[in-house]
């Protein structure tokens, strides 16, 4: 254990610490030029940014030792053999650190741009937002069809999801409620409230059926129901789409502004194209795309990828086997990509 | 170093048959790959754009990983984990599936820290059991998923139980089967450190009055995470990497004309969840996005499936098991979780 250090084993010192600052440097850089959200949501940055004063940590200590090595003062060190790096051959080095130094340079040399068109094409454009909640509550009905793997992509054919409170409407509601837990049976009573007095007084409840699930999204449709033109914030992007689609039939006619970018594929019509947005959770590996079909007569004009903000009167149309949202657009303007093109969850919606 | 040598190849040959498998199970024709070279300027971009997102994500709780691996080392005696744990290997099973709820890790930083427990003397189902647990029985997950599905709060729950049962089964597995160590003897470095232990010991002891000397071990708890990253890090890299190339060419659209029927499903989305090595905090959003496509069941299984095995951490933990142990957990688990995961279907419907 009182062999000195050699030289090779400073050099591999120098270059891990290298590493390292190079790593813990290029995410404050990313910071500094506000761009460290294109990769990572806003709510993991700080462990991001505590994992740069980690790595600038381990390489000051792996700088110290080094240069005490150098200086021959090897004494004090409790324990050198054990945080002497193992010793392969050089070969194997070279490759070991070409790993880490290679893929950092590129991240440094090339430039930060987001994942756009394509990558929501690869991963799916989700044109039905609030499939997830609609999906709970027609179940019962097309559980079936769910399990033979069909290959609809947002299903959102239910009876409930135009929650027109007519008699009918609420019979059915009734209908696919059977089985389900205690929830449904309250839905379905307020569904059929529609003809009969709710226990409620409030004439929007007929409109906006509250359940457990989306009771959030029924009070925030009653609240933007009245207004002139609904904008899809980006603060409250998710949580609005999920509203105007899950109460689509209240909001048809509606006026709405929307931001995002242009998307096709080979299964949106010449005239259309969709506006979307990714949503991210916490870093943009797990980005979705979340929009809403565009109907324009100048859909040709516009490129994919190109940011625009839409306004226009909301309906639905079929796409696929699903209905879905469609937004005739009365006015395009062409708009610069936001800094933080991603979406995220709201926590204040709803409370 | 010729052993070096293999064990890379190895590592990188798998990898490759991996992602040769997974583009000819998704209908690529090979001849596509030639087409590689000739990727166009937006796609590269999205490759850099999830690699980056990867790294970026993991690599905090990697660094937590390797300090508190060699913190352990360092400061924690050789065998007082092996007080700790019961006796009884089922009862420590079932502690180990459960510690998550108390010391919840992501699985990023699992490796280091209980390839270090195992060293100290944990036993391996019990160390087994707790990698595989602690992703996804812990509260921050469960918020997760619970918020990822507003619609059906049993998801989150039935996660935990599958999650439950698939550690379990594969701890008492493991307990059972497993004769000699799994452990990966790392060609010089790990042999040194066992090695030097004795000697180290000694020295420390004597000097271990001094606060100078304190200071120093201090440091080089930094000095070890430092190889201890390194080792992880470039499996990280990797694994980053090709999930970021799965990512931007395999389309999902592609993926679901995949299955057949509800058994199809199941073993799809598994698939997917180890291909795309995601966060066991972030997965139940994606999975959210199949609803409706897949069965419940089928969803379930690629959450209770995607942070046991994945992807990044099969490469991670090749630095620390033996293949072949890797090989047969993961078919171990595979299977359990399948089983498991079908059986929920059926009570979910």
């Amino acid at each position: 254990m009182t062999e000195t250090l050699s030289r090779g084993s400073i050099v591999v010192r120098l270059v891990r610490a290298v590493i390292l600052a190079g790593i813990a440097f290029y995410i404050v850089h990313l910071h500094n030029a506000g761009r460290l959200t294109l990769y990572i949501a806003p709510r993991m940055t700080i462990y991001v940014k505590l994992a740069a004063v980690g790595l600038y940590l381990v390489a000051a200590v792996l700088l110290f030792e080094a240069l005490r090595a150098w200086n021959g003062s090897r004494e004090e060190e409790a324990c050198e053999h054990c945080a002497e790096p193992a010793r392969p051959s050089a070969l194997r080095q070279f490759a070991l650190y070409g790993l880490f130094l290679v893929p950092l340079a590129v991240f440094f040399l090339t430039p930060d741009t987001t994942i756009g068109s394509a990558m929501a094409s690869q991963k799916g454009m989700n044109l039905s937002s609030a499939a997830g909640i609609k999906e709970k509550n027609r179940e019962p009905a097309s559980r079936t069809a769910a399990e033979e793997g069909t290959s609809s992509e947002a299903p959102s054919v239910s009876p409930d999801s135009a929650p027109i409170p007519s008699g009918q409407d609420g019979g059915n509601r009734g209908d696919g409620e059977v089985g389900g837990d205690g929830g449904y049976a309250d839905n379905g009573g307020l569904g059929g409230g529609g003809r009969d007095v709710p226990h409620s007084s409030d004439p929007l409840d007929a409109l906006f059926p509250p359940d457990p699930f989306s009771e959030a999204y029924a009070e925030y449709g009653k609240k933007i129901y009245g207004s002139p033109l609904i904008e899809v914030t980006e603060k409250s992007y998710m949580e609005i789409l999920t509203t105007l689609d899950l109460y689509s039939g209240a909001f048809a006619g509606h006026k709405v502004r929307i931001s995002g970018f242009v998307y096709r594929d080979s299964s949106v019509p010449e005239d259309k194209f969709v506006i979307g947005r990714f949503a991210v959770q916490c870093c943009a590996a797990d980005a979705m795309p979340y929009g809403i079909l565009v109907d324009s007569p100048d859909a040709g004009l516009h490129d994919d990828n190109e940011w625009l903000t839409i306004t226009g009167t909301l309906a639905t149309t079929k796409y696929g086997d699903n209905d879905v949202l469609l937004l005739k657009a009365e006015e395009a303007v062409k708009i610069k990509a936001p800094k933080d093109p991603y979406v995220y969850g709201d926590l204040d919606f709803g409370t | 170093m010729p052993g070096s040598v293999y064990k890379w190849s190895l590592n990188l040959a798998t990898a490759g048959c991996l992602v040769l498998l997974y583009l000819i199970f998704s209908g690529h024709r090979l001849t596509e790959l030639a087409a590689l070279a000739n990727i166009p300027g937006s796609q590269w971009q999205n490759i850099k754009t999830v690699f980056v997102s990867i790294f970026l994500e993991a690599l905090p709780f990697i660094l937590l990983g390797v300090l508190v691996s060699s913190a352990l080392h360092l400061f924690v005696p050789e065998d007082a984990i092996r007080r700790w744990i019961p006796r009884n290997r089922i009862l420590g099973v079932t502690i180990a599936c459960l510690l998550g709820i108390v010391l919840p890790v992501c699985e990023c930083g699992m490796i280091p820290i209980v390839r270090r427990l195992i060293r100290k003397g944990m036993p391996i189902p019990v160390g087994i059991a707790y990698v595989l647990a602690a992703p996804v029985i812990n509260p921050v997950t469960y918020a997760a998923t619970a918020m990822a599905f507003p619609s059906d709060p049993r998801i989150a729950i039935y996660r935990l139980i599958l999650a439950f049962i698939a550690a379990f089964c594969a701890g008492l597995v493991l307990h059972w089967t497993l004769k000699g160590n799994p452990l990966r003897p790392e060609k010089g470095h790990a042999h040194r450190h066992e090695h030097n232990h004795g000697h180290g010991h000694a020295h420390l002891h004597t000097r271990d009055r001094s606060g100078a000397v304190r200071g120093g071990r201090f440091l080089s708890v930094f000095g070890h995470a430092a190889d201890e990253f390194f080792e992880m890090g470039k499996f990280l890299l990797l694994g980053a990497l090709l999930t970021a190339l799965v990512q931007t060419f395999v389309s999902r659209a592609e993926l679901v004309s995949l299955s057949g029927g509800t058994f199809g499903a199941h073993v799809l989305m598994m698939g997917f969840a180890y291909a795309i090595s995601l966060c066991s905090t972030s997965d139940a959003f994606v999975a959210s996005s199949f609803a409706g496509v897949f069965p419940k069941g089928a969803l379930l299984a690629f959450l209770v499936f995607g942070p046991m095995i994945d992807f990044k951490n099969t490469l991670m933990m090749l630095t620390v098991f033996r293949a072949r142990f890797v090989a047969n957990l993961t078919v171990l688990v595979a299977v359990v979780v399948l089983i498991a995961s079908l059986a929920a279907g059926r009570l979910i419907g």
